[in-house]
């Protein structure tokens, strides 16, 4: 493969990062090959990895990049403007669930060689979190709903059986708080558990590129 | 290499080389490279955060009828490096004390 080959490979697999961020990496790469000289060309490509590779992994740094700053600025609805077709470039937008998946499918992509097999490590992933997360939500609901119902069956009895009353009504008294602070830890954990399994991603994906490049 | 580079080590790397002299993408991932077990793709990204933090600035010069992307370090980046130079000698005091401490005795 030539470097001009290679250089149009790369920016197709870029196509879908905004224009500024494509164009970037492009020129990198590009000067790069130029630096590495007709002699040393064949070479840098081979080490550089597949177009296809190199892309994934630009574009999960990117998807990550985007997610981290999103909190304080404008990038995610930048970056995904294209892809995810959110929010209007320049609207302060923090990063939703949607960025969040989005950057988790992009790390697991880059991080595993095979498409189909990332494609399917990448869902099972998704699939997984997104069902432990929405048991607990459930748990911590029921939490609330059976601490509201003890204080009322409590109330009921209060007359009669002072004791049984008490316990029903201080044991939803207790529920009902830790299914709130269960419900409130849970959404923390919704809104940061994809940033970190991007981030995992990421790391595993870097750490196989540097044993590349020690053959 | 039996030891793995970690993002930190790679940014301390990074500044240290270019705290000596402005220099490019592809130079600058050889000098490394010589040193370190990096893969050619590792510094695109590592570069675009230190700018983004304002440890570096890049400018565009005209070589050979094409552009060549110099990178320099900036007064923040300096700091950084002075930062980094003495996190890594208590480390490699810390690190000698255990490896090399510990076979000598």
């Amino acid at each position: 493969m030539t470097m001009n080959e290679y250089i149009e490979e790369l920016k197709f697999h870029l196509r879908k990062l905004p224009n500024d961020d494509r164009e970037d990496a492009i020129a990198y790469y590009f000067e790069y090959l130029a630096e590495a000289g007709p002699s040393g060309e064949a070479e840098a490509i081979e080490r550089l990895g597949t177009p296809a590779q190199l892309a994934a992994g630009i574009r999960a740094d990117a998807a990550l990049e985007a997610l981290e700053q999103g909190a304080s600025g404008q990038q995610i609805a930048e970056v995904y403007g294209d892809a995810g077709g959110t929010a209007p470039a320049g609207k302060q937008k923090a990063p939703g669930v949607g960025q969040g998946v989005q950057a988790v499918w992009l790390s697991v992509l880059g991080a595993i060689p095979r498409t189909a097999l990332a494609g399917f490590v990448a869902g099972l992933v998704i699939i997984i979190v997104f069902a432990v997360l929405i048991a607990l939500f459930a748990v911590a609901a029921a939490l609330m709903v059976a601490g509201g119902g003890a204080i009322a069956l409590g109330l009921t009895v209060i007359g009669p059986e002072l004791a049984t009353g008490l316990v029903y009504v201080g044991g939803g008294l207790i529920a009902i708080p830790a299914g709130w602070f269960l419900w409130r830890f849970v959404w923390w954990v919704w809104r940061h558990a994809w940033r970190g399994i991007a981030r995992m991603f990421n790391g595993i994906r870097r750490k196989r590129e540097v044993r590349r490049g020690s053959k | 290499m039996v030891f793995q580079v970690g993002a930190t080590l790679l940014d301390a790397c990074v500044l240290s080389v270019l705290h000596g002299e402005d220099t490019y993408g592809y130079s600058l991932t050889q000098t490394l490279r010589s040193s370190l077990e990096i893969s050619e793709s590792t510094l695109y990204p590592v570069l675009r955060r230190l700018q983004k933090e304002d440890f570096l600035t890049a400018r565009d010069e005209a070589y050979q009828g094409r552009n060549r992307r110099y990178y320099s370090i900036t007064d923040k980046g300096r700091e950084k490096v002075e930062e980094y130079r003495g996190a890594w000698k208590d480390f490699r005091e810390r690190v000698d004390g255990l490896i090399v401490g510990g076979a000598a005795s």
